[in-house]
């Protein structure tokens, strides 16, 4: 909680300023029941007309800035509502990003991805549609109250206490008195599902399992029916208790009234406004219910939150000074990276600047493992130097990788390449797109490098996903290039004439690459055997 | 975007009722609140101008104190059946939803992206809620209680009920105006909140590639700058609808300013008695309260209808399992098929035909059209021109007329780019094959060279799942089993050898030319052409371009 607090600071002040307005429009129709019970109470004793003169420019002026107040209590809510869940959208993914790449490695498409997203957005509500009219519920019946404690003490005094006991009261019946749900669960278990199902849809349909993934949907859903039933039987409560406790008030002030006008403490004017502001008080608690079941859930969001809002100082206190080599050599001795039930050989190897490497082995024999150690993902044991330096941190941005499952996003063929160099040129771009051969069909199409590549890159075939990550990583310029698979989807002769090209536009540097195909450029070629076979 | 939609009602049978029921609640719900306004108007009035004691109004009390009793009791109904209606409702239209999205096979997730098309069946069908539960009720009870409320004030003054009755229908014409206006607003800021989702799921998921590249800093600014653009675009349609709130309201809060001052003058002159200006002052919002909500209700719900728009779209789509069974297949024929993907030149796919006991070949270069051949025949895109025919044993039928269901039972395929729901090794192999033994799936395993004490927990290794422990080749030679355990009639595999690279082509030529011996269909598309060797059909796709 603390630290979702925290994202609040920056908005609090409009925040507050919205609960301000909102309260005030509430507070407004208080006066505006104020105002004319007395209008009409008055009159009804026949006063000259100029008595009730102050009274209807009262009335008149509650009536407009009633709704005025409002519409700009919720512009200042809204906006600042929003504002909050784009830093909160940002934090949680800066905080994601300092992870330990291991860990985030892990964080794939599942179930936790999906349910970040998900709380995120319930996160919102809490502002909006719980504390709000919480507050707003709040500020008007302390005007009303304070009017009705002007006009006659005791009177203040008795409803104030149902006013409290109601505003405290009724939020609790509807959140808390509850055994858990698990419904946000359940619904980030659904939405889970539904991402699966739409990865999964083409399989799904040959493979026979959707009816599989349609049960198990139905399974989240009726769970979460289930808690919506309960949630909804504690909302009727809610909403029952506050009628009562409206009920309770208004006799009460019905009562106080009565029996202050015949004991002269209260003027007989009053009567009705005594009796009459109950209603308007107690009108701001009639949404609580509603928005206070949502609590628990929301609550639980944040909570799942929690990891991902903390500043994890240890991983951000070491500044490293990056290394500036322009050259690097790499040594490999006894490397074997750490990954559970496998049991690999040894690597020990060098590879100078202008040198490639070429990592071939079966399946599952650590190929990718061993690049993921270079990079920081995986532990090793062993020694890797890099230009006779232990490898570290600092040595991060000396690499230039292609991960075998590098990742294309959902915009157009210019921003997913301009990852490799942000401020690159078409002319630049262009070039690279000549290596992987695919500035030929980028011409052909109608909106060029602007086109979309569509959702996991859908637009494009196999072989032209590849190129463009290809294309992506060619941008760079770093003295050492990794290469996992890189000629995945293409055929003989282009495999031939795209290696070719890439050897060549990387021959000052220090490459590796891991293929399955045997290249026909200059290099040293490692085959890994898993020591198990 | 139409306040009722009739479709809404037959996608959801159990609504009917509810608002049946609804309707009465709020009927005598209303009609609680008068008789509440009534008592307090008289007892009030009793004390101010009788100066009676509270004792002596004893029954009007009890009376009192009995329709609060009721009203509670009517709330806590509404609330119920409300929330637990809508619950329902909303479950039974997401059914249908993912009934159809899953029929079409992954049709939606290319047009509304992973994240677009779940948060549209989940969020979406969620804000729905604020349409059922609040607004649809709402709606009717807005056509009831204000005019009988109108007509109980006018009963006992004309003159206020005048006022009320001449106010009334300038509401709902200043709604009409502004919800018009809102509409598109709504609609551009469901768009711009789909990019928003998109991109942050877009983000997450792509991680560790930005990561690598150094570039995960730069994406918060542009997070930054997506989530702004959204503040923006949603700002622009509260400001609009919000509007129509404010007018709603003004005209509400008015006319009670209005009736209040003029009650008050004409008390003054002793044409009206105060328990009957009470009343009508205590009495006169609840003719707007209903408006009020459901003008209210409306922006609520209108985030639910554009989503309403995009679930229909995917809804109304006709059911797909329709067309003649079909028999054994001898061949499959295709004939000048060519594809014309949006803003693109055309594919063309060479003819050619696989005969039952043959292995038909498919080679060419990357984008030359040999997956798009394969999504032809597996019926997940339809070719703008040219045929696919099926001979079988009765005859030639085209490829469209086919029961699609039925055909895809009889197809294996491994995807060029294989994808698995949740589940361990062993669930996944079995939806290929619902009967195998685990000996069965260890056995097909081991034919693609897969050892099971490769896998950190053998058949129950899990896959899908963010702990994902095996290699990118391992997960395809998985798929690649997969492929090979379905009993079939006609095998698809697109790239078998891709990232794998002990599974020699030999192996695969061996395993393929079993399956062809034993009357499978086969179809492989390839990049290497030692695999050639076994095949009796070979289509360069490379001719053509
Ligand atoms: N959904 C789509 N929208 C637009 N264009 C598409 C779509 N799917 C495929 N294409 C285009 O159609 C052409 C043929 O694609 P297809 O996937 O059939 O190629 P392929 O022969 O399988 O290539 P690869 O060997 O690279 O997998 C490509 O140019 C591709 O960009
Ligand atoms: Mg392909």
């Amino acid at each position: 909680m603390r630290n979702l607090i925290t994202l609040l600071k920056p908005n609090w002040k409009q925040l507050a300023f919205g609960g301000l307005l909102g309260g005030l429009s509430l507070g407004a129709a208080v006066g505006l029941l104020a105002a004319s019970a007395w209008l009409i109470s008055m009159a009804s004793t026949r006063p000259p007309i100029l008595v009730l003169e102050v009274a209807i420019v009262a009335v008149r002026f509650f009536g407009l800035s009633r709704g005025t107040l409002k519409y700009a209590a919720r512009i200042t809510e809204h906006d600042a509502a929003l504002k909050i869940q784009t830093s909160l959208r940002i934090k949680v993914y800066e905080e994601i990003s300092k992870f330990m790449p291991a860990t985030f490695v892990k964080l794939s498409r599942g179930n936790l991805l999906s349910q970040i997203i998900n709380d995120v957005e319930l996160v919102q509500d809490l502002w909006l549609r719980v504390f709000m009219p919480w507050l707003n519920a709040l500020i008007a019946g302390v005007s009303g109250l304070g009017i009705i404690y002007y006009l006659l003490p005791s009177a203040g005094n008795a409803l104030s206490l149902i006013f409290l006991a109601a505003i405290f009261l009724i939020p609790i019946l509807a959140s808390v008195i509850s055994t858990p749900q698990n419904e946000r669960e359940h619904e980030g278990e659904l939405f889970s599902q539904i991402m699966q199902v739409a990865e999964s849809a083409n399989e799904a349909l040959i493979f026979n399992f959707k009816d599989d993934l349609l049960i198990e949907m139905e399974i989240a859903q009726d769970a979460i029916a289930i808690a919506q039933e309960k949630s909804a039987k504690r909302v009727g409560y809610a909403s029952a208790m506050h009628i009562l406790l409206l009920g309770v008030a208004s006799l009460t002030a019905l009562y106080l009234a009565a029996k202050g006008y015949l004991d002269q403490e209260l003027a007989g004017v009053n009567v009705a406004v005594i009796a009459l502001l109950p209603l308007v008080i107690f009108e701001g608690i009639s949404t609580l219910p509603a928005a206070f079941a949502q609590l628990s859930k929301i609550l639980e969001a944040a909570r799942n939150l929690e990891p991902y809002l903390e500043n994890n100082s240890s991983q951000n206190t070491e500044v490293v000074s990056k290394s500036l080599a322009q050259e690097v050599t790499i040594d490999f001795h006894d490397v074997n990276p750490v990954i559970p039930d496998a049991n690999c050989a040894p690597l020990t190897t060098t590879i100078r600047p202008g040198e490639t490497l070429i990592i071939m082995g079966k399946s599952g024999s650590g190929k990718s493992s061993l690049i993921n150690s270079l990079l920081g993902f995986t532990p090793f044991t062993g020694h890797i130097a890099i230009n006779n330096e232990e490898l570290g941190p600092k040595h991060e941005d000396l690499f230039s990788t292609l991960l075998q499952d590098d990742y294309l996003f959902a915009t157009s063929i210019r921003e997913n390449i301009r990852i490799g160099k942000p401020d690159a040129t078409d002319i630049e771009i262009e070039k690279v797109l000549e290596i992987v051969e695919l500035a030929e069909l980028v011409k052909q199409l109608p909106q060029g490098l602007d086109t979309h590549v569509g959702p996991l890159g859908y637009n494009f075939s196999g072989g032209e996903k590849q190129r463009i990550k290809l294309a992506r990583l060619l941008l760079r310029n770093t003295p050492v290039f990794i290469l996992d698979e890189p000629f995945e989807f293409l055929d003989a002769s282009q495999v031939a004439r795209i290696s070719k090209r890439i050897a060549g536009a990387l021959a000052e540097k220090t490459v590796i690459i891991v293929s399955h195909l045997e290249l026909d450029i200059p290099a040293k070629v490692i085959t890994l055997v898993n020591s198990l076979n | 975007m139409r306040p009722i939609d009739p479709r809404l009602l037959r996608y959801s049978r159990s609504s009917r009722g509810f608002i049946f029921t609804t309707v009465v609640l709020a009927v005598l719900s209303a009609a609680a609140t008068i008789a509440q306004a009534w008592l307090l108007a008289s007892v009030i009035t009793r004390f101010f101008t009788s100066q009676q004691s509270f004792s002596e109004n004893k029954n009007a009390i009890i009376y009192l104190a009995l329709v609060f009793a009721l009203r509670a009791i009517l709330a806590f109904a509404i609330d119920r059946i409300s929330a637990s209606a809508s619950s329902r409702m909303r479950n039974e239209l997401r059914r249908h939803v993912v009934v159809k999205t899953l029929d079409s096979g992954a049709r939606d997730v290319q047009e509304l992206g992973t994240a677009g098309l779940s948060v549209l069946i989940t969020k979406g069908i969620s804000d729905l809620d604020g349409y059922f539960s609040k607004f649809l009720p709402q709606l009717f009870i807005a056509s009831i209680v204000p005019a009988a409320v109108g007509i109980t004030i006018a009963t006992q003054d004309w003159q206020a009920g005048l006022i009320v009755l001449a106010t009334i229908p300038l509401i709902p014409i200043f709604g009409i105006l502004i919800g018009r206006f809102t509409a598109s607003a709504t609609e551009k800021k469901w768009r711009s909140l789909g990019i928003l989702s998109t991109y942050f799921l877009d983000l997450l998921s792509g991680l560790t590639t930005l990561k690598v590249y150094g570039r995960h800093k730069i994406q918060s600014t542009k997070l930054k700058e997506v989530g702004d653009a959204y503040r923006k675009e949603t700002m622009g349609v509260l400001r609009v609808s919000f509007l129509s709130s404010l007018a709603l309201e003004l005209v509400a809060t008015l006319s009670v300013a209005l009736l209040a001052v003029s009650i008050g003058l004409r008390l003054v002159d002793g044409n009206i008695g105060l328990q009957t200006g009470l009343f009508i002052l205590v009495i006169a919002p609840e003719v707007y309260w209903p408006i009020r909500q459901v003008a209210g209700y409306f922006h609520a719900a209108a985030d639910g209808l554009v989503a309403f728009e995009k679930l229909f779209a995917i809804l109304d789509r006709p059911v797909v399992n329709v067309g003649r069974k079909i028999e054994k297949i001898s061949a499959i024929t295709w004939s000048e098929i060519s594809v014309e993907y949006p803003d693109r030149t055309a594919v063309h796919i060479p003819s050619g035909q696989i005969s039952a006991g043959s292995i038909h070949v498919l080679v060419g270069p990357s984008g030359s059209g040999k997956s798009t051949l394969a999504n032809i025949l597996l019926g997940f895109i339809k070719p703008t021109s040219g045929e696919v025919i099926l001979s079988t044993v009765n005859g030639d039928i085209s490829h469209g007329e086919v029961n699609i269901e039925e055909l895809r039972n009889q197809i294996s395929w491994l995807p060029q780019e294989p994808k698995f729901p949740i589940g361990t090794v062993a669930q996944i192999l079995r939806h290929a094959k619902p009967e195998a033994t685990d000996f069965e799936l260890i056995e097909v395993l081991a034919k693609v060279h897969l050892d099971i004490v490769d896998l950190p927990s053998g058949l129950r290794t899990p896959l899908g799942t963010l702990k994902q422990p095996l290699s990118i080749g391992q997960l395809r030679k998985i798929a690649l089993a997969r492929a090979l355990l379905k009993d079939c009639q006609l095998l698809i595999l697109d790239e078998p050898t891709a990232s794998v690279d002990d599974v020699s082509e030999s192996v695969i030529s061996q395993i393929l030319e079993e399956k062809a011996k034993a009357g499978v269909l086969v179809l492989l598309i390839t990049h290497r052409l030692q695999m050639l060797s076994g095949a009796s059909n070979v289509t360069d796709m490379a001719k053509l371009k």
